[in-house]
């Protein structure tokens, strides 16, 4: 027996509060990982979809917060064309359809659109001006729709003609149809699009240039706002924001939970184990002894619930995302990820070892004195 | 007694007020234990025998007065629990054992506040047990014990180190006399052979005969210094 496994048997002696306490904290863990992971997913995934396509400008309706409602005309797609910096500009509709009980995102791209090289269609293109529609392949795993089939989009029958695979999550499970066909389907997209995608010439696509762009394009149409796709994602999405932001908030009130009871579980300890704590003093002990080693149990108690939660949080948050019907975003599971989830387990610990430290200041070997 | 070696303990005018129940606990203790003296402590409950072991050992500060080990004011020890822990071994009457450790576990613990413990602990406790007759229950748990085992694992425990002063906080006070009897001629022979210094508390008459010397305490005050 050494320091450590001292520890270790002291902390395991009560097995059902440890194991109650290392339940509570993988919990914890669990859904702060969901919920760190919901928050960074919305924004990656969104901030993604831009830089996969090579969007550097997106340019709407002026001012207009809603972007479902921005409606741009025709000619200012044709106009852009012509800005010399300009390598591409596209317009596109985006809607948002019920289907049964979830809402599917509807996109209207131009047939000749370099988008269409982006995903991988099995099936073909749908003919422009038809009633044909490209269908994510998870909407198709989860609804059962196959080529051949049909679907109703603003109470129209549409036929689908391919199934297509992206990247971006909020398109795994989109519909895609021609452009033309839904300007023509909804009086209000009449001659008109929601958003207008700027793809600069390689030589400009840098911060500074993007700026000058972003600038030129508001002084030429005054009916429009342009802003550079990063600034796009984090400012025009606020709904999704809200999101993020109620993940943090649940975030962190599960942390602070997590820490109260990891420290209830502690100070209890302590207050149970006075006089063997006071006997540890009588047998000579230092106090820096017995707080290091009510250290180390809150930190392995914590280590160990949290090495349950990531893995546990790990499955837990791939198969929720991938329930969704609509995949707006996925878990992200990168380094910083990771490294956030340590430093939140680390806070754990730290607060409620520190917190259930204090509870041994006061700790007096007369507590072995006056024996029962 | 020569001045040249400094006794082993020396209870200079030791009084011990409790602020907080304004309890005169002690009041003007002095007395002085050599090397290898057994010394019995008789008072009455509530008469501040514990409160002075406590002192003794650094765990609590005198009101007033000084504790001198081997000539050395206690004030003046910069790591007390060091001290403790090389020179003092400590009995109880509710022997303080922790429950789910073994036998063996428990005679190491003033030992395992360092990550590592060195090897020749575990013979010397497994040798401790031997001598104490209690070697075939080392690795039992402690719970699995009777009474007067688990004295005598305490009393392992206490020896660990060699202390110098064995303090002993009625040892006999939870066993039946039989045991009593037992963990008395335990401690007579420490004293005897291993040359420790052994101050016992306790409110029994009949078990400071096993002593050299009795002091009687009485409300905190000693009656026949
Ligand atoms: N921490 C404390 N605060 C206040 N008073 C205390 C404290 N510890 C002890 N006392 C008081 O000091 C007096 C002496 O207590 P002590 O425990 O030393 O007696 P004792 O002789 O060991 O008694 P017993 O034989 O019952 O063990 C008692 O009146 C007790 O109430
Ligand atoms: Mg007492």
């Amino acid at each position: 027996m050494n320091f450590l496994t001292f520890t270790v048997k002291d902390l395991i002696r009560r097995k059902i509060r440890y194991i109650l306490t290392l339940l509570g904290i993988t919990i914890g863990i669990v859904t702060c990982i969901i919920m760190l992971a919901l928050s960074e997913g919305i924004r990656d995934s969104f901030k993604g979809a831009y830089i996969e396509r090579n969007i550097d400008i997106v340019v709407f309706a002026k001012d207009e917060f809603n972007l479902l409602a921005s409606r741009i005309d025709n000619s200012v797609v044709e106009g852009l064309k012509n800005i010399h910096e300009i390598e591409n500009a596209t317009g596109v509709i985006l809607d948002i359809v019920k289907y049964r009980k979830s809402y599917v995102p509807v996109y209207g791209w131009p047939l000749d659109s370099p988008m269409f090289g982006e995903i991988k269609i099995n099936g073909r293109l749908p003919l422009s001006g038809q009633r044909e529609v490209l269908i994510g392949e998870l909407f198709a795993q989860n609804s059962g729709k196959k080529i051949g089939d049909t679907l109703d989009i603003k109470r129209k029958t549409f036929h689908i003609v391919g199934i297509f695979q992206s990247d971006i999550p909020f398109e795994k499970s989109a519909f895609i149809v021609p452009l033309i066909t839904l300007q023509r389907l909804d009086r209000t997209y009449r001659d008109t699009v929601v958003a207008i995608n700027v793809t600069l010439k390689p030589a400009y696509r840098i911060k500074e240039k993007i700026d000058l762009v972003t600038a030129e394009i508001e002084n030429t149409f005054p009916e429009v706002s342009a802003q550079s796709s990063d600034i796009f994602g984090e400012e025009r999405t606020e709904m999704i924001l809200m999101g993020e932001k109620f993940a943090q908030l649940v975030f962190l009130i599960t942390l602070f939970a997590v820490i109260l009871g990891l420290s209830n579980t502690m100070i209890t300890s302590v207050f149970e184990k006075r006089k063997l704590m006071g006997l540890l003093m009588t047998i000579g002990w230092k106090k820096s002894d017995i707080m290091k080693s009510l250290f180390l149990q809150a930190f392995l108690l914590s280590i160990a619930g949290g090495i349950l939660g990531v893995t546990i949080g790990f499955f837990t948050t791939h198969y929720i995302f991938n329930q969704l019907v609509i995949q707006i975003f996925t878990p992200s599971w990168d380094y910083l990820f990771v490294f956030k989830v340590i430093g939140t387990l680390l806070v754990v610990t730290v607060t409620a070892s520190v917190i259930s430290s204090w509870s041994i200041v006061n700790i007096n070997p007369i507590e072995v004195i006056k024996s029962e | 007694m020569s001045k040249k070696q400094p006794p082993l303990l020396n209870v200079d005018r030791v009084s011990k007020l409790f602020t907080s129940g304004r309890t005169q606990a002690l009041n003007d203790i002095s007395f002085k234990a050599h090397q290898g003296e057994f010394l019995s402590i008789y008072g009455p409950s509530g008469s501040g025998k514990t409160t002075l072991l406590y002192i003794i050992a650094g765990l609590i500060r005198p009101s007033k007065g000084e504790v001198f080990i081997r000539g050395k004011s206690l004030s003046a020890i910069p790591n007390l629990p060091c001290m403790r822990r090389k020179t003092i071994g400590f009995i109880f009457q509710d022997f303080y054992l922790y429950p789910s450790f073994t036998v063996l576990e428990n005679v190491l613990l003033p030992n395992v506040n360092q990550f590592t413990l060195a090897k020749k602990w575990v013979i010397k406790a497994e040798t401790l047990l031997h001598q104490l007759g209690i070697h075939r229950k080392a690795r039992q748990n402690i719970n699995e014990l009777s009474c007067g085992e688990r004295q005598r694992v305490c009393i392992a425990r206490a020896l660990l180190n060699d202390p110098a002063l064995i303090l002993a906080d009625e040892p006999t006070g939870s066993l039946d006399s039989e045991n009593s009897i037992n963990v008395l001629e335990i401690l007579q022979k420490i004293n005897e052979q291993r040359n420790t210094t052994i101050l016992m508390v306790t409110h029994d008459t009949s078990v400071s005969k096993y002593a050299h010397r009795n002091i009687e305490i009485i409300d905190g005050k000693i009656r026949n210094p």
